[in-house]
């Protein structure tokens, strides 16, 4: 994944392997069929196979939370994990949040407390945060900011990232009504 | 990433037959650490088996009156289980000073156990690296290494370990259980990882026909006193530069029995028990505490600008072990 | 001045762009879909400083996907970039100069094929002595990074005779200050998009600068300005580093020559590795008082690494020595700020242009200069702040806006609190610590024209078009440049519609750089409303019949004052407008009042205006561990006037959050900490209570009387929390980042007797 020339990258895998299999997501309560190699992050599943470019790629190793989406209820970074070994799961990501117009809590709180600068890191931020309630370890703003760090912003709206989180927890939505 | 083939394995048996007829076959769970390092192309399987569907989830007590977790059970699911947070307080803490909530949705026990270090010149494949090609050289011990090892190092590696989880279940002498073609046996915690000495490459001693099915925590649990002190460049979501697991019992201010492990210094969580029964009989002070923080670090050997660590661990040391001399008071 | 609907300068308005980013629906240009693209990797040297001997790209041609291999002499235009000197090519010819330099661009029909045809590509160099260190690399005889020398700039400042004054000093105090590079670490990777459109050439980019774009892949391609479109995508911050070109020369190349759409998103791992830097400097500062604590002289000298090419590097050395002295009245003076070219990554523009390196120095100096005389760190900034009447190190007078004394006095009472706390806060091995850090920021570029323009069309509908070259990265300007709009045209923000950062729609605003667009962009929109505005009112007397004084815009009519019922509506006007033949588009423009600078003494008038500012950092270190907490910032800013107060609120979190990176943790090692694993940049969990306070000292040429405040955000918190942390240990850290081993290091030192 590195563009930086590497002294073993230029071999590549001889044998002639199975590149595409059929799994099915549920995505945002929509059953998707796709064909994609076993490869394939659930990140690029989402962002190349499904059109879903809601789910950001800032860094592609872990390290800024900006893929973060929901599986089966529980955040994860979608870059480190393959497509393929979640066959049959439900998959939540930013575009699912909202009903129609109407936006989620979380969302409305980003908007009402600026809880963004460029937008990028935000459907992380968003889809974390619908996590994070739902795991019900969050009791204060200190535990928020703690378990809210694999989410990184840059432009730094960690302050009002965490009022629009903590005014949401207080309102007692649990944010899972996907 | 190179390209590979998939399967996915319903049971133990069918896992190991696969794996051992693939030498370049590797397991894949959480995949947090794996799939990172095939995008860096240090880890470049043929084949990757699939083991999240096996049955090796789950948290049980045990007839010893321990608990037995297994291999796949998530890192949250094992920090944020009530009788781990009861009874082994010191393995949650770790847990939770480690990665980020959606990683530890993800990271297993027993990936855990396998995560390979972080050294900059490990995942960079245009930097010589002996871990990665045996017999190379090492880019670290000359090179931008504050993160690296002070102890146990050899001239080939100086790559320190990056797990929190494993730091506590060093402290609390947890066993490795394993299956392989020739059955199952247990590895005493301390001698699952290796030091790097002239094959670095080899991180543990878990044989290439191997699954690890699950971790037992012995019955004692050091709830009473015990603490988890990781230092690291900022708040959270960094590996440590030094971590302490300290785990006391004590009758009174005397201190019965003393477990110590150091993370981010060695190749491996570091104990050194024979050190540790020097506060064995003795009073909770500092001065016991510098003691004994002095005799753990007496062969530390620091390489440039990972030098700091030595001082940082023992002031750690004394640090944790102050902490876990307090009796934790029960939330 | 009653035509002038309350909610629209100075309150709360919903940031431009919000919904859609909510959503998940912002177009980012990663984000962009168009299928047929083909895919661009960079093939990039493995080695600092080499001479390009063969490059072989038969194994990649024979790769079925692979389309194309381009290298130099594959560009059709000047293969040079750079927004000051144009001395970056697009793809090394010669000789390559840092690791990451671009020697040949690979074009397939998927990534894979892409990157597995850039890894089969050999190039054959042959190494030249590389250099890396800066005072090296001026010392005669070294090796040329560029063949005209490798003194990129030279920027001296001379005021008074500071030798005759500092053997008159009752304190002189000398300290040697380093930093070290720092990446932007902005969350969205570079990228963008490219395609023939008939005969122009449509550039969708992540980019602060679109006109300047513009000219470059024009100049790139051999083509005329006119047949190159840059469109702003949705940019996920820059913080500088997209001011140059990083992509978009790349995807020009690649469209025009293939005739087909070409994307090119940058790894995280070529955001670190091929983007420019912030400069490392090390600043040897002496700087003199007499007793009462009035500032008599300094001698600052700085050394500066811009690595392989220009890129900002000649405006960094300019503000750098500018803004040497801090917001300080100092009578004499000699400045000297030297950059060279190197053989490590080019360092350019970053938030504040060197300004955060020396506000380092000098508020460090200020709080030595204090220690030294007895004096509390808060008096002597007192004593020597800027006022109305005071000349700046380049000898311009300021006249107006000075608000750098209000800001001290707005954290005063904090300040005085903070150091109560402190002293009654004794817990053994953890010391508490308060600090102070002020700032100037002159706002635009130094010296030179750097005009906007914007354009403000009634539609015929009787609605308004804003038309803005500003790219809005984040900071907001959108949303302040139609909250002006609207405010002159007696509308709500939200009615403005508005075209931003196309080169086909929108003409040039400059660069988002330099915290300017609110000052300049600002001035340019509202030059373009009254011209609007005065046709609004004298169409609308003349229709209404009416006296021209005695009408006022509201809500999208005009109507007489006293009379709510003789109204016309905008639409009304417009159309009658359409059928006289009258314009409907007016232009604005505003370019800021400077001066060029005296070559040799530095002497000028290179801003027309400055923004000021003080941070009191409050800090636990952990004498034990060398761990510290920011517990608290308290940042006054004098912005001028806050147009849009959330939005300076959300400036100055973020400079706060940069500014502790800056501070505690961030250390770019070339080819060590390419990874936001090894490149740690402050997460929630490191941010302290921050208290913005927004002082309004009003700019008399500003729009409604603003200044800026994106870059003055991030300057004074790290200056504030390293005296924050002199002052909870008794010893000072002088190289940054003050990570933990050189805070354990400085707790150990004060331990000893």
């Amino acid at each position: 994944m590195n563009s930086k020339p590497k002294a073993d990258a230029a071999t590549k895998a001889t044998v002639s392997l199975p590149t595409k299999n059929g799994i099915t997501l549920k995505v945002n309560g929509a059953v998707k069929q796709i064909e994609i190699a076993p490869w394939t992050t659930l990140l690029d599943a989402l962002r190349e196979h499904l059109g879903l470019t809601g789910t950001k790629k800032g860094c592609d190793h872990g390290q800024c939370g900006a893929c973060t989406v929901l599986v089966n209820g529980k955040r994860i970074t979608s870059c480190l994990t393959l497509a393929i070994m979640h066959d049959g799961a439900e998959v939540t990501t930013i575009e699912g949040l909202a009903e129609g117009e109407v936006l989620h809590p979380l969302q409305k709180a980003f908007v009402e407390h600026d809880a963004f600068q460029c937008g990028y890191c935000t459907p992380g931020q968003i889809c974390s945060a619908v996590g994070l309630l739902r795991e019900g370890k969050a009791k204060s703003p200190e535990d928020i900011r703690e378990l809210m760090s694999g989410n990184i912003c840059r432009c730094g709206a960690y302050a009002n990232i965490v009022a629009a989180i903590e005014q949401v927890s207080r309102m007692g939505e649990r944010g899972d009504e996907e | 990433m190179n390209s590979f083939s998939y399967t996915r394995a319903d049971d133990v048996a069918t896992a190991l037959r696969e794996v051992a007829a693939d030498g370049a076959a590797k397991f894949i769970a959480g995949g947090t650490n794996l799939i990172d390092l095939m995008k860096e192309n240090v880890e470049r399987p043929s084949r990757l088996i699939d083991i999240t569907r096996l049955t090796l989830g789950g948290i049980r007590p045990r007839s010893d009156g321990g608990l037995r977790l297994g291999a796949l059970a998530t890192n949250t699911d094992v920090a944020y289980h009530k009788e781990i947070e009861r009874r082994y307080p010191l393995l949650s803490k770790a847990i939770l000073a480690g990665a980020s909530p959606q990683l530890r949705n993800m990271a297993t026990v027993g990936g855990n156990l396998l995560q390979r270090t972080r050294c900059c010149y490990f995942y960079d494949t245009a930097t010589p690296c002996n871990k990665r090609t045996p017999g190379v050289g090492c880019s670290a011990i000359a090179g931008f290494n504050r993160a690296h090892a002070i102890l146990g190092t050899s001239a080939a590696c100086i790559a320190s370990h990056p797990s929190d989880m494993c730091v506590a279940l060093a402290a609390l002498e947890a066993v490795v259980r394993v299956t392989g073609s020739v059955g199952e046996r247990v590895v005493p915690f301390a001698a699952f990882h290796r030091l790097p000495g002239d094959t670095p490459n080899i991180d543990t001693n878990l044989q290439a026909d191997e699954i690890i099915t699950g971790v037992d925590l012995p019955a004692r649990g050091f709830a009473e006193h015990h603490a988890y002190l990781k230092i690291r460049d900022r708040a959270s979501y960094a590996f440590a530069l030094v971590s302490v697991a300290a785990a006391l019992e004590m009758d009174g201010n005397t201190i019965t029995e003393a477990r110590l492990a150091l993370g981010g210094v060695a190749h491996k969580p570091w104990r050194d028990p024979q050190t540790e029964t020097m506060l064995h009989g003795q009073s909770a002070t500092r001065e016991n505490f510098k003691r004994v923080a002095e005799a753990l670090l007496r062969d530390a050997k620091g390489f440039g600008r990972n030098r700091f660590k030595i001082e940082l661990a023992k002031l750690a040391i004394v640090r944790a072990l102050s902490q876990a001399s307090f009796k934790e008071a029960h939330s | 001045m009653g035509d002038r609907p309350a909610g629209v300068i100075g309150e709360k308005v919903e940031r431009i762009g919000s919904r859609e980013r909510l959503l998940g629906k912002a177009s980012f240009a990663a984000d962009i879909d168009l299928p047929e693209a083909v895919h661009l990797v960079a093939v990039r040297s493995e080695r600092p400083h080499a001479r390009i001997v063969g490059i072989d790209v038969s194994r990649a041609q024979h790769i079925s996907e692979c389309l194309r291999v381009f290298t130099a002499e594959d560009v059709p235009g000047r293969n040079r970039v750079g927004i000051i000197r144009k001395d970056q090519p697009l793809l090394a010819d010669d000789k390559v100069r840092c690791i990451g330099d671009p020697v040949a661009l690979v074009a397939a029909e998927t990534l894979e094929a892409a990157r597995e045809a850039a890894a089969a590509i050999r190039v054959e160099y042959e190494d030249i002595s590389a250099l890396f260190d800066p005072e090296e690399a001026l010392r005669p005889g070294a090796p040329l990074v560029h063949a005209d020398g490798n003194l990129l700039g030279r920027r001296t400042v001379k005021r008074g005779n500071p030798e005759a004054a500092f053997k008159h000093a009752d304190v002189v105090v000398e300290r040697v200050y380093t930093t070290a590079h720092l990446e932007h670490a902005y969350l969205e990777p570079d990228a963008g998009l490219g395609y023939m459109d008939g005969s122009t050439l449509v550039i969708h980019a992540s980019t602060q600068n679109p006109h300047y774009d513009q000219k470059d892949v024009a100049e790139l391609l051999g083509l005329d300005e006119g047949s190159v479109r840059i469109i702003q995508a949705a940019t996920g911050g820059g913080f500088g580093s997209k001011l140059d070109l990083n992509v978009q020369g790349f995807v020009g190349l690649a469209a025009y020559l293939l005739n087909r759409p070409a994307r090119m998103v940058y790894t995280r791992e070529e955001a670190f590795l091929c983007t420019p830097k912030r400069h490392p400097l090390t600043i040897a500062y002496k700087s003199a008082a007499n007793r009462d604590g009035r500032l008599l002289a300094a001698d600052i000298r700085v050394v500066g690494d811009t690595g392989a090419y220009a890129s900002y590097g000649p405006a960094v050395l300019n503000r750098v020595a500018l803004h040497a002295t801090g917001p300080y009245e100092l009578p004499n003076l000699f400045v000297e700020s030297v950059l060279a070219y190197t053989n490590n990554p080019t360092a350019g523009a970053m938030r504040g242009f060197g300004v955060p390196q020396i506000a380092f120095a000098h508020e460090s100096q200020m709080d030595l200069l204090a220690a030294a005389l007895g004096m509390s760190p808060l008096e002597i900034r007192l004593r020597n702040c800027y006022r109305i009447g005071s000349l700046t190190a380049s000898g311009q007078e300021l006249t107006g806006s000075v608000g750098i004394r209000a800001t001290l006095d707005a954290v005063a009472p904090q300040y005085a609190a903070a150091v109560r706390e402190r002293n009654g806060t004794v817990s053994g091995h953890i010391r508490r610590g308060v600090g102070i850090g002020s700032m100037m920021y002159g706002i635009g570029n130094t010296g030179q024209q750097n005009p906007a323009t914007a354009h403000l069309e009634l539609t015929l509908d009787g609605g308004v078009v804003l038309y803005s070259g500003a790219a809005d990265v984040g900071q907001g300007s959108s949303t302040v440049l139609a909250q002006i709009a609207a405010a002159e045209l007696g509308l709500q923000p939200e009615a403005i519609r508005t075209v931003i950062a196309d080169t086909l729609l929108t003409t040039s605003a400059g660069a988002t750089s330099a915290s300017r667009q609110t000052y300049i962009s600002g001035n340019a929109v509202l030059d373009a409303a009254r011209k609007l505005k005065e046709v609004l009112l004298t169409e609308a007397a003349d229709m209404l019949k009416f006296d021209r004084a005695k009408v006022i815009l509201e809500h999208g009519s005009v109507r007489a004052v006293r009379d709510a019922d003789r109204s016309v509506s905008f639409a009304e006007i417009a159309r009658r407008c359409h059928k006289l033949g009258m314009p409907l588009k007016w232009q604005g423009f505003f370019d800021p009042d400077t001066t060029p600078l005296d070559l040799e003494t530095g002497q000028g008038v290179p801003y027309a205006t400055y923004a000021f500012a003080t941070h009191v950092a409050e800090v636990s270190v952990d004498t034990l561990t060398g761990e510290v907490r920011c517990l608290r910032v308290v940042a006054a800013h004098d912005v001028g006037k806050a147009v849009n107060p959330q939005g300076v609120h959300g400036q100055i979190c973020g400079g706060v959050a940069m500014g502790i990176g800056f501070a505690l943790m961030e250390e770019f090692v070339p080819g060590q900490t390419e990874s936001l694993k090894d490149y740690h940049i402050p997460s929630a969990a490191d941010m302290p209570e921050v208290i913005p306070i927004i002082v309004e000292d009003p700019e008399p040429t500003g729009p409604f009387g603003a200044k800026g405040v994106g870059e003055p955000a991030l300057v004074p918190t790290a200056p504030a929390i390293l005296n924050a942390i002199a002052d909870a240990l008794g010893v000072r850290i002088y190289d940054l980042p003050a990570g933990l081993e050189r805070v354990l290091q400085a707790a150990l030192s004060a331990r000893k007797p």
